[in-house]
């Protein structure tokens, strides 16, 4: 059946400028994409892509970190030792004031340096 | 044009003379050394493709479109996406049957971009000698063909002209075997009928 409805017959040809215009548009494709796919210095635009993320990610934690950080108080402890060792002095106490120092201490969880306000109001 | 991987072969199934020939793609062991010497970036290696297949091509999308010009702007297409895409071309298993459903694919852009109201008409068949006696018929069949639906004439050409199987069909354009079958054996019987064949 299939003789008998197309003995004798072909496909049309290709035109004949069709080869050099294929071939030169193909030839300018293949070169965009060389050029666009691999830049100078040997990384793709996906390699790019990954290391400017993770650029941006790095800053990003170690901004948030930076600024979620509370501020540091300043330390008590060397004040304290100081003025427990005056009261100490002075008022001629030893041990609980002296252990009590850099710690909560007390029945009420007071600071230390509560503690050394009570004393001084004695 | 290169000789070992050219593009005209002997038909086979269709039962020709020796002197008729049909578009058949060439070697695939030859094409697919000309793919693999794309893939690494030789550029020659289109002209040789070219060579090889583009009669095939211009066929396929020419009976997809009915337009000589769109099945050239097709063949160009196809040539511009392998060019682009070496390394797609690379994992590539079929070279023949790759480079018709690009043929296809880019056919059925060019439809759709363009959204013709009136469809072309240009000639899909032509005879095989100036000389032939049947140069009217030949005319008339073509015309006929240009009134049978895109995919059934896509799928008639692919199974005739290129000589692929139902399976092949299928894969080239996207869609199940059965329905390549049916497009196909619908797309005969149309024929017959406007032929004034159908028993």
């Amino acid at each position: 059946m299939r003789r008998d409805l197309f003995s004798g017959t072909r496909t049309p040809r290709t035109p004949d400028d069709l080869r050099e215009r294929t071939l030169r548009a193909a030839r300018a494709a293949a070169r965009d994409a060389s050029a666009a796919s691999s830049p100078p210095w040997g990384f793709s635009r996906l390699d790019l892509a990954w290391m400017a993320a993770l650029l941006v990610l790095v800053l990003c934690h170690a901004l948030l970190s930076l600024s979620s950080r509370p501020p540091a108080a300043p330390s008590t402890a060397p004040q304290a030792n100081t003025a427990a060792t005056q009261l100490e002095r002075e008022l001629g106490l030893k041990g609980p004031i002296v252990v009590a120092s850099g710690r909560e201490t007390g029945k009420n969880g007071n600071t230390q340096g509560e503690l050394i306000k009570e004393l001084e109001r004695l | 044009m290169s000789k070992g991987i050219g593009c005209l072969a002997v038909g086979r199934k269709a039962g020709l003379g020796s002197e008729e020939k049909l578009p058949v793609t060439g070697d695939p062991i030859e094409l697919g050394a000309a793919f693999a010497s794309l893939a690494a970036g030789d550029l020659e290696a289109l002209a040789v493709i070219y060579d090889a297949c583009a009669n095939d091509l211009f066929g396929l999308a020419l009976w997809r479109t009915g337009s000589r010009e769109d099945a050239a702007d097709a063949v160009q297409e196809v040539f511009v996406r392998l060019a682009g895409r070496p390394g797609h071309i690379a994992r590539v298993r079929n070279a023949r049957a790759y480079l018709l459903a690009m043929a296809h694919n880019a056919a059925v852009d060019i439809l759709k971009r363009r959204r013709k109201t009136v469809e072309a008409q240009d000639a899909v068949l032509e005879p095989v000698t100036a000389d032939h006696d049947g140069s009217a018929d030949v005319g008339r069949l073509s015309s006929l063909l240009l009134r049978l639906p895109a995919v059934q004439r896509e799928a008639v050409w692919l199974r005739h002209f290129a000589e692929l199987s139902f399976t092949e069909i299928g894969a080239a354009t996207g869609v199940p075997i059965f329905t390549a079958a049916s497009r196909y054996r619908l797309g005969l019987r149309r024929l017959r009928k406007l032929l004034g064949v159908e028993r």
